[in-house]
């Protein structure tokens, strides 16, 4: 862990909006340089408050925050400005302001008294639009965008900030799955290649796992996990955390399923992906696999007919034929 | 910022205001001041009311119309048009609600307990009319109580605004405190007699025309040094565009931003208060035609595009009171809710845009 160089440190942190009662105590965190950070936990668990805490919206109830050696009490807001920006979840966007004028409003800390803007100022601006990949609409109103467009200039305006660390609540909520991929993308980018030290909190766990370089876990005994995303699923922190009656957690691919209840063996013989969408087909129905059932399906990719369903002998082109005659055989 | 470059020529960056917007208004602007001096119940001819401007009018009842009368009260329409305006715009930004003015925090409503407490409480020796008699500087008693009651309220408001950071909340305790002085002012009204409830009623009607050349200058400096420091909160207040939470995260001291613009607001809505009486609907109303006939929110832009708006429709408004070829004046509160009213219907139907500001 000494290897990293850490930007913001939190040591014996108790956070939370009552003395008595604590959300999370005895925290001591890390945030390292230039890495993406997840804080995952189930709703309730206090990831935004721990958030609110860190960049000092709220005023912690024992313990220190240190950014970049200085402590988060004494600084200024200004100053505080300078050293960290943040992207909340609420949607904000006035309609009535372009793109560029949003943007340009994170030059704040920056800007003279009537926030009029040097040529340094129009750079990082630029130079925010350029990575953020959303130069094309600068002109545009941010009501005229979608939910993804928005949330990238919602994301330029913290970079024209220009700090070294970025908080953001939940940057990838309410957004479909290609555009939430690419806001991770798009934050492990700018962690990666721009030096950025981030914290996010998310739901979205599957992402997390794979994007993050580090994962703080707060569980339902509101203890939190720290450690890469793999350390805390082979360990069980995740599944723990997230452990929810009636789901069961599949290592492999640190995602929740239900588990099958009803008993209908099948087995499956084949590979690859056709192998893997007829499993999910089977499971998806109330299928469950087995070695030696007395149904048995062959997959082969290369047939005119992929599916060949044992010991009827019959062969199909779809998985919805063939699901329809394996429900046909179960009911009668 | 390690790969910073520099502006691609592609990169145009539109800047967000129309310019022949604000040339039209500046224009409308002149047109109407010069219509409000020229028309009122004395016709006087066109040629007379520049030869009154330039001091070279043989007519000295039409000279000492158009300067003693007319001029002031011109120039009285534009102070209060702007002041009433740049204190809404303000009002709405902080607040983040396109329902708030300069009458939501208790201003107004405090300005009208400071005048009901000087014309209703005084008994009947001592009605405004009597003070006035006194010679004690013709109403400054009433430009001071009304001053003194806004800023009582003000005070009150501000030693809540210590305690609570939600604006919103803000906003309700503000409505609620105009509530009780509101309430206050009509049990005193219920225990007066007929005539000191006329007087305080003639004042709540409003007027452009009771403010001499004196009280003028006095008016004029309150206001101009109220828009200035309006000028100075525009980097606040955009950055207020984005809510409190981000305006925060930016650097801006929530606090004192709120107790400053709520000072500044408090000057301009009771000093004009105090002068003209409670004109309604200009503060809510003139931000959102702004925002709509520019189609932005950056205050570097609305500010002065509001007090433009703001005196063109004051001015507008007093055309209409004084009822162009006839005797009559109507009380100006009345018409600027009758005039301003449906435009900004209009304007809502035709735009669909006000809440998109926020």
């Amino acid at each position: 862990m000494s290897l990293f160089k850490s930007i913001l440190t939190a040591s014996n942190l108790a956070i939370g909006y009552a003395k008595a009662k604590p959300l999370l105590s005895s925290l001591n965190l890390n945030l390292h340089e230039g890495e993406l950070t997840c804080l995952l936990g189930a709703n309730g668990t206090g990831k935004s408050t721990l958030l609110r805490s860190l960049c000092g919206l709220l005023k912690p109830l024992s313990g220190a925050i240190k950014i970049d050696g200085h402590e988060l009490a004494t600084l200024s807001a200004k100053q505080k400005a300078k050293m960290l920006s943040l992207v909340f979840t609420q949607n904000i966007a006035p309609g009535n302001l372009t793109v560029y004028a949003m943007i340009a409003l994170g030059r704040f800390p920056y800007s003279s008294w009537m926030g009029t803007l040097s040529e340094a100022d129009k750079a990082v601006i630029d130079w925010a639009l350029e990575v953020t990949e959303t130069t094309a609409f600068v002109n545009k109103h941010t009501d005229e965008l979608s939910d993804g467009e928005r949330q990238k200039v919602v994301i330029a305006r913290a970079l024209a900030q220009d700090t070294p660390v970025i908080f953001l609540d939940e940057p990838t909520a309410h957004l479909d799955l290609p555009t939430r991929i690419e806001i991770f993308d798009l934050l492990k980018r700018l962690a990666k290649e721009e030096g950025k030290s981030i914290l996010m909190t998310t739901h979205h766990l599957d992402l997390a796992l794979h994007q993050a370089d580090q994962v703080w876990l707060i569980d339902r005994q509101h203890r939190l996990h720290k450690g890469i995303p793999e350390d805390l699923v082979l360990n069980g922190a995740i599944e723990k955390a997230f452990a929810h009656e009636g789901l069961l957690f599949e290592k492999t691919t640190a995602s929740f399923k239900k588990p099958n209840t009803t008993n209908k063996p099948i087995t499956l013989i084949g590979e690859g992906i056709y192998f893997q969408w007829t499993k999910n087909t089977l499971e998806r129905n109330g299928f469950s696999l087995a070695e030696e059932a007395k149904t048995k399906i062959y997959v082969t990719e290369e047939h005119v007919k992929p599916w060949r369903l044992e010991p009827t002998g019959s062969e199909f082109n779809t998985l919805e034929q063939l699901l329809i005659s394996l429900k046909t055989t179960y009911e009668t | 910022m390690k790969n910073a470059k520099t502006i691609s020529p592609s990169l145009v960056v539109q800047q967000g205001f129309n310019v022949k917007m604000i040339l039209f208004m500046i224009i409308a602007l002149i047109v109407l001041f010069l219509l409000d001096v020229a028309l009122g119940s004395v016709n006087i001819p066109l040629s007379e009311v520049l030869a009154s401007f330039l001091g070279s009018s043989d007519n000295e009842a039409f000279s000492s119309i158009i300067l003693k009368i007319r001029l002031p009260r011109a120039i009285t329409a534009i102070l209060a048009g702007s002041a009433l305006s740049v204190a809404g715009l303000q009002m709405q930004t902080l607040f983040r609600n396109p329902l708030a003015g300069p009458s939501v925090l208790g201003i107004t409503a405090g300005a009208s307990l400071g005048v009901a407490a000087v014309m209703l409480a005084t008994g009947s020796a001592t009605t405004a009319f009597a003070i006035r008699q006194l010679g004690i500087g013709g109403s400054w008693l009433i430009i001071l109580a009304s001053t003194i009651g806004a800023m009582l309220v003000l005070l009150i408001i501000l030693a809540i605004s210590f305690k609570i950071r939600d604006n919103v909340i803000m906003l309700i305790v503000g409505i609620m405190v105009a509530n009780i002085t509101i309430a206050v002012v009509s049990i005193w009204q219920y225990f007066s007699d007929p005539e000191q409830i006329q007087e305080y009623i003639l004042w709540t009607f409003g007027s452009l025309g009771g403010v001499t050349n004196e009280q003028l200058k006095v008016l004029a400096l309150i206001i101009g040094f109220g828009i200035l420091m309006t000028f100075f909160t525009s980097k606040s207040l955009n950055a207020l565009l984005l809510g409190e939470d981000y305006a925060e995260s930016m650097g801006l001291n929530i606090r004192w931003t709120r107790i400053g613009i709520i000072a500044i607001t408090s000057v301009l809505a009771g000093a004009i208060t105090g002068f003209c009486g409670p004109i309604g609907f200009i503060g809510i109303a003139v931000p959102h035609l702004t925002r709509s006939a520019l189609n932005t929110s950056d205050h570097k832009i609305l500010i002065p595009a509001t007090v433009l708006v703001g005196a063109i429709l004051m001015l507008f408004c007093d055309l209409l009171a004084k009822v162009p070829g006839s005797q009559t004046v109507l009380p100006v509160n009345a018409i600027t809710a009758l005039v301003g009213s449906p435009v900004v219907i209009w304007i809502i139907l035709k735009r669909k845009n006000l809440k998109k500001s926020f």
